[in-house]
């Protein structure tokens, strides 16, 4: 039904993926690749107890560590000996932290492959392999994959998710486009696991290359189906796809609504590492923008400092950039180009600089419209330029997904998603404070 | 190497503020040409008087620019020069200017449009912090003001009443103060004594505010203006419909031609004028969507009830004076999400709606029902002593003498 309290308009960004799209995917040249590093913290600030010592040697497949507060066994990507601590930026907690540092010793020695399992193994038993694989959600989030099934039930309907909204990348194109059945596998696994009826991928309506594609494995899998969904942003949010594709809503989690979300990299890591037994040790990066020389798909170990991926493609055009992981509607900028490619990281994007001049906010209610979450960015943005907490708390701040669309439609370039982003902050220090007190209150 | 850090996102739709601005000046321009066209074929005075009342409205705006600019600068590190530029450009006075001038009819003298525009400028905009920090919309209140600080120099001619100006029945009234003085305010479905036709206020060629009295034309603009959304379709569309529904049941209560009423309220008293350029003012009303369709809701109910009850026989003025200032109000209710409660959205603009047809119906049935019954046949009954006189009155309404 049409809510005149909403915008009419969908927003459709440009989506500049044509030229790493089109191109085939390459591997990084390994044996330039002198030393990987592997951040002792996890991207959400968690530590990393790790099992290796200096002086280790240590195979691809290695198992060297594992995050303290999920069960998440992260693997060696490389080869060699481990050779210590050593600092590197991080942006995904945004400061510098320590990188246990592997050096290559470029004889690529596999350690042994996982335990393999096939598709008769019960739901308890795919979660287990799941979780030993290492497997986090590599659409961006990096949240780790097992936990959504083991802590939700009455699942009927898995989405893997191949809408991949935001501009610049193409990551889950090119896997679409060359590891087709083992996402459809992937798919099936995760579908199994959390007893579902149906597993569902969701193509963008433009993508209809690969729906050919798919088309010709999923004979074999009858609880496979593929739905399109409109070119439009952002499309490829859990809310938004549960929404669209199943008509049903939640309030914080897709399970509450019988639904379990994952992306497509994610489900083919899956069928990877439990079917072939090979952990998460590499995956694709779309290294892009404007200010990229050549718009690529590389596969890289995870652990290699972005600088030298892009040095492989070819380097920067410009001297100065505006640089982020992932695509320009939801990334924080980088301060340089020196951190690691980590697990959840799916893009590079580095674009020109272009400065946008802000002029008074006059009222137009656009990015209220807009706002995919139905929140109210300019009054959250008010509310916080003239420090009024209460309001800000009436204003359902935590439910933003800093999706970035109220500063994209704002005419008067006003930085209202850096505000309300600003404003989560705001409230999560008010709720802690409140808690605080009231603790204090029952001493 | 060098790696600009700044908030995402780093693409932006390129639609902004300040092409917003300027497009709907143009828009306004296009409405000031078609005033000069039909002024001049009055007379050439005419014609130079619609040009110079918008040159003097702008001038006024943009020495209140330079002068507020002069005052409020403060860092030295920036040219003077430079700052003042863009001080102008991004306070969009030009829009005020436009649309305070094309609001006054073509008699109004040049003082009176430069105190209106100091007003509008100085008080109504900057004394509140400038371009989207004013709560009231400044040409409204700048209209406002000169209406009730110069009503009677607010007139329709230049000087003495040329022959070939269309329609004054009442010298220093417009169409509409003729109109509403006519039998029971704005109770009337009937053009008569008017000297303009039905088609005259659409087209506009007749004397009145000069940018207002184009209907048709200003709704072309409006037209054009939501497709290429230079303003929010919400307020237009919630305000001609809630004077359309309103005036519909005014209209049956009062025993009406419905069609021509409606079409008299919406061509009527600068109601067009206010719809597009007034109500849509982005700076004045609330953020929220629901909020945008309220006021429009609000101001429609206020025009008729002025218009059928008030003193002024315009109403829109103050009608959109009134939605300006309940949007803050409105802004306050809307608080959380936008997409849910709809329920409640819609009872609420609904009731506002009800209101408005309830207490604008009621008022008509009182005016015209009670308060001025429907004259019976006249009877005139003179008393005279002097026979003969009698006998001269006799006449066809005399119908008895009594001596």
């Amino acid at each position: 039904m049409i809510n005149v309290f909403k915008s009419f308009t969908q927003i459709r960004l440009e989506d500049h993926k044509s030229q790493a799209a089109e191109a085939d995917v390459l591997a990084i040249d390994e044996n330039k690749i002198t030393s990987i590093f592997i951040p002792v913290v996890s991207p959400n600030g968690a530590g990393i107890d790790f099992f290796v010592k200096e002086g280790d040697q240590v195979s691809v497949g290695t198992l060297i560590g594992r995050r303290k507060d999920f069960y998440v066994p992260i693997y060696s990507s490389v080869s060699g000996i481990v050779k210590g601590r050593v600092s590197r930026y991080n942006p995904l907690v945004g400061r510098t932290t320590e990188h246990i540092e592997i050096a290559n010793d470029f004889k690529k020695t596999r350690a042994k492959l996982l335990k393999t399992i096939s598709f008769d193994s019960d739901a308890k038993e795919i979660i287990a392999a799941i979780k030993e694989a290492g497997i986090v959600g590599l659409g961006g989030a990096g949240f780790p994959a097992y936990f959504k099934y083991e802590n939700s039930s009455n699942i009927d309907t898995v989405i893997i998710n191949g809408v991949e909204c935001e501009p610049y990348l193409s990551t889950d194109y090119k896997l679409l486009q060359y590891h087709a059945l083992d996402v459809i596998k992937g798919g099936e696994l995760l579908r199994l696991a959390a007893q579902a009826d149906q597993a569902i991928i969701v193509l963008k309506k433009n993508k209809t290359a690969l729906v050919e594609v798919l088309k010709k494995h999923l004979e074999d899998f009858p609880h496979m189906v593929i739905r399109l969904v409109q070119d439009i942003y952002p499309m490829g949010w859990e809310r938004a796809l549960v929404k669209r594709i199943l008509n049903r809503t939640y309030n914080d989690f897709p399970k509450e609504a019988h639904v379990i979300v994952n992306n497509v990299a994610t489900a083919m890591a899956t069928a990877q590492a439990l079917l072939d037994g090979e952990p998460l040790t590499h995956r694709t990066i779309t290294i892009s923008g404007n200010a990229i020389t050549q718009a690529v798909n590389i596969r890289a170990p995870i652990g290699t400092p972005i600088s030298q991926i892009v040095e492989e493609v070819g380097g920067y055009t410009t001297d100065e950039v505006i640089a982020f992981t992932g695509g320009p509607m939801t990334s924080r900028p980088v301060s340089d180009d020196s951190y690691v490619l980590q697990a959840s990281m799916n893009g590079y994007t580095a674009v020109k600089p272009v400065s946008y001049h802000s002029v008074p906010c006059l009222r137009c209610g656009a990015c209220n419209a807009a706002c995919p979450a139905g929140i109210q960015p300019i009054e959250i943005k008010l509310a916080l330029d003239s420090n009024n907490t209460d309001r800000l708390m009436k204003l359902n701040v935590n439910r933003c997904v800093e999706c970035g669309i109220c500063s994209y439609v704002c005419p008067s370039f006003i930085e209202v998603a850096d505000a309300v982003i600003r404003a989560k902050i705001r409230v999560r220090l008010q709720n802690a404070k409140s808690e605080i007190a009231k603790k204090g209150a029952v001493k | 190497m060098k790696f600009i850090v700044q908030p995402p996102p780093f693409t932006r739709r390129q639609r902004s503020t300040t092409g917003i601005m300027y497009e709907l000046s143009a828009l306004l321009g296009l409405l000031w040409i078609a005033a000069i066209v039909y002024n001049f074929t009055i007379a050439p005075s005419y014609g130079l008087k619609a040009i110079l009342m918008v040159v003097v409205a702008v001038v006024t705006t943009l020495i209140c620019d330079v002068l507020v600019g002069a005052i409020s600068y403060r860092d030295k590190e920036k040219p003077f020069g430079r700052y003042l530029f863009t001080r102008i450009k991004e306070n969009y006075s030009l829009v005020t200017a436009l649309i305070f001038a094309l609001s006054l009819p073509i008699g109004t003298p040049y003082y009176v449009i430069i105190i209106g525009s100091l007003f509008a400028t100085l008080i109504v905009k900057y004394a509140f912090g400038g371009f989207g920090a004013n709560i009231f919309n400044p040409a409204v209140f700048g209209r406002i003001f000169v209406t009730f600080a110069f009503g009677s120099q607010l007139r329709a001619f230049i000087g003495t009443v040329p022959g070939n100006i269309a329609s004054l029945t009442d010298v220093g009234a417009t169409v509409t103060t003729s109109f509403s003085s006519l039998g029971v305010k704005w109770i009337s479905d009937s053009l008569a004594g008017l000297n303009v036709t039905m088609g005259q206020l659409w087209l506009g060629n007749y004397s009145g505010a000069i940018g207002e009295t184009f209907t048709g034309l200003i709704l072309l603009l409006g037209l054009y203006m939501i497709v290429r959304r230079i303003c929010n379709w919400r307020p237009i569309v919630a305000y001609l419909l809630t004077v359309t529904l309103t005036a519909l049941v005014v209209a049956l209560i009062a025993g009406l031609n419905p069609g021509t009423y409606i079409l008299l309220h919406l061509a009527m008293g600068g109601l067009m004028y206010g719809a597009v350029f007034m109500i849509t003012d982005p700076v004045t009303s609330p953020t929220s969507m629901f909020g945008k369709i309220l006021i429009g809701v609000i101001a429609g109910f206020m025009t008729v009830l002025i218009r059928i009850q008030g003193g002024y026989p315009e109403g829109v003025t103050f009608a959109i004076a009134i939605a300006n200032l309940v949007s803050p109000l409105i802004d306050r209710f809307a608080t959380g999400m936008t997409n849910n409660n709809n329920l409640k959205k819609w009872s609420v603009i609904l009731s506002v709606l009800l209101l408005s047809l309830a207490l604008n119906g009621g008022l008509a049935y009182y005016n015209t029902q009670v308060q001025n019954p429907e004259p019976e046949e006249s009877q005139l009954v003179l008393e005279v002593t002097n026979d003969l006189l009698a006998e001269e009155l006799k006449t066809d309404y005399v119908v008895e003498v009594i001596k």
